[in-house]
């Protein structure tokens, strides 16, 4: 009797799926109960990061998961008197109250790495990737509008000291200023007047002209004050995007390429789920739920949800009730990724 | 070294005599020749005949793999042309005895190539081809396609 593909074990209907691209992994998924299963245990899918919550007293920090809002709370004494200044791949960067002694924190595995004391009064301050890793850098940076100057420190974990230097930057730096991402070898910035900035730790090289000017589009409506517009930047797999938005106007994404900044599909994001908070921003691909949509770190009015836009219903939800970019994004909220099998 | 002989026997009773370079391809045949219990005839109880003889034929071409990079897209044009001389039910045969004889390379070419067939399938069309049956109810049918109704041409999403 000839065997037929039903009655195909359930590693080799795995064997077969893993050759798909993911529309057609989830496509078979609908075929069957095993297929499905299959196709589930194969599938490589982005997770979205959580929102986390730092309290204004106290110890008690709230992990929001922002599909399912279901709450953890992390009783996490570290981090007591300090406050946060960036996070990426499940690390946050602390820096204390009164000492400026800047430490790595996991609030997962709960592991401290001190660096030393950070004198400078940053404005933007970012690292590479985990401090366990050995190329793992730290930037911190202040322009100095009145100087034409843009002073930048250095440190990486072992390090005794930053070290501080003063770079020209004759570009007039403009105050809407985006966080810090880091792309393969370097850190990048962006301003609202269009300005791409990076810095190359390495060489220690400060590049102020590194793309096109893309200007936000918001900027020109002068009803508009300059504290409502936010500018995010975003690193994904070694692409650049920045979205742009205005108080409640519909946000603008743009992704680099080579030079030029083009706009992602007005319609559709592209499938695209963009993260921002006051801190850092993540994006993912082809999230279920989630795709074509702009999360920020405020919480609507219930509580029940954060605010988000999404391009395929053109709005946000819930709709405007905010006008700064502070309240959109309040800097006690920042999205982090959560390792596998934590909660 | 001396070019020992196996016969190798299939479920149909079908022998192939091979070198045992080529029998050591079957890693299930490997493992029984590292453990001495080879005589030299290996009944294979899961595969008939007919497939075993592409498997043979497979672990043949591939028995010495050159790192050449010439050699190796000749190999991969080889690979091409042998998996298109089969329809998908040979293709299925040819999965289950890669997989009982473990053949690794071959498990990975006959997948590749199934997968290769039903990229862009719709799920009934799945289900028709494999011979399945939809389990799901209605609503578990229609909740996984909305959880990513944009793998899903709007053409096959029910319509509610």
């Amino acid at each position: 009797m000839d065997p037929s593909f039903a009655d195909l074990p359930s590693s080799l209907i795995e064997t077969i799926v893993s050759h798909l691209v993911l529309k057609d992994n989830i496509r078979a998924s609908a075929a069957c109960k095993s297929w499905y299963e299959a196709a589930r245990t194969v599938r490589v899918v982005d997770k979205h990061p959580w929102l986390m919550c730092f309290p204004k007293r106290g110890n008690l920090f709230e992990l929001r998961d922002p599909l399912q809002w279901k709450l953890y709370t992390l009783d996490l004494p570290e981090l007591a008197e300090s406050t946060v200044c960036y996070s990426k791949d499940g690390w946050l960067l602390m820096r204390k109250d009164t000492s400026k002694e800047v430490f790595f924190f996991n609030p997962f595995s709960r592991d401290l790495i001190s660096l030393p004391k950070c004198e400078l009064a940053f404005s933007q301050i970012a690292f590479s990737c985990p401090p366990t890793s050995d190329n793992c850098v730290l930037l911190a940076i202040k322009f100095i509008p009145a100087d034409k100057l843009v002073t930048v420190s250095t440190c990486h974990p072992g390090a005794t000291e930053w070290i501080t230097q003063d770079f020209p930057t004759f570009i007039k730096p403009f105050y809407m200023l985006s966080n810090l991402v880091y792309r393969r070898d370097r850190f990048y910035c962006f301003n609202a007047e269009g300005i791409l900035y990076n810095f190359e730790p390495f060489h220690r090289t400060w590049n102020y002209i590194c793309a096109d000017k893309l200007r936000c589009p918001y900027i020109h409506k002068m009803h508009y004050v300059l504290n409502e517009i936010a500018v995010a930047l975003v690193e994904k797999k070694g692409e650049l995007f920045v979205m742009f938005t205005c108080s409640n106007q519909k946000p603008m994404v743009y992704k680099l390429f080579s030079l030029e900044w083009k706009e992602m599909t007005r319609t559709t994001l592209d499938g695209l789920t963009i993260f921002v908070s006051f801190y850092n921003s993540e994006l993912r691909i082809n999230l279920p739920w989630m795709r074509n949509n702009v999360y920020f770190s405020r919480f609507g009015y219930n509580r029940k949800h954060c605010v988000s836009y999404s391009f395929d219903e053109s709005r946000y939800n819930p709709r405007k009730e905010w006008d700064k970019w502070v309240e959109l994004c309040p800097p006690q909220s920042l999205w982090i990724d959560t390792p596998k099998n934590f909660f | 070294m001396s070019s020992n002989k196996i016969v190798l026997t299939s479920s149909d009773g079908e022998s192939f005599e091979v070198e045992e370079v080529v029998a050591r391809k079957l890693q299930i045949v490997g493992h029984m020749i590292e453990d001495d219990c080879v005589i030299n005839e290996i009944p294979l109880q899961n595969v008939t005949g007919d497939i075993l003889s592409m498997v043979i034929e497979y672990c043949k071409t591939h028995v010495d793999e050159e790192e050449s990079e010439e050699a190796q897209t000749k190999l991969k044009t080889w690979d091409k042309e042998f998996m298109k001389k089969f329809d998908l039910k040979t293709h299925l045969k040819i999965i289950l005895a890669a997989n009982y004889l473990n053949v690794k390379g071959l498990l990975d070419l006959v997948s590749q190539t199934i997968a290769d067939n039903i990229k862009d399938y719709t799920p009934e069309k799945i289900r028709e081809v494999f011979g399945v049956e939809n389990d799901y109810t209605e609503e578990e049918e229609a909740e996984v396609r909305k959880e990513n109704a944009w793998a899903f041409d709007e053409a096959d999403t029910p319509k509610p």
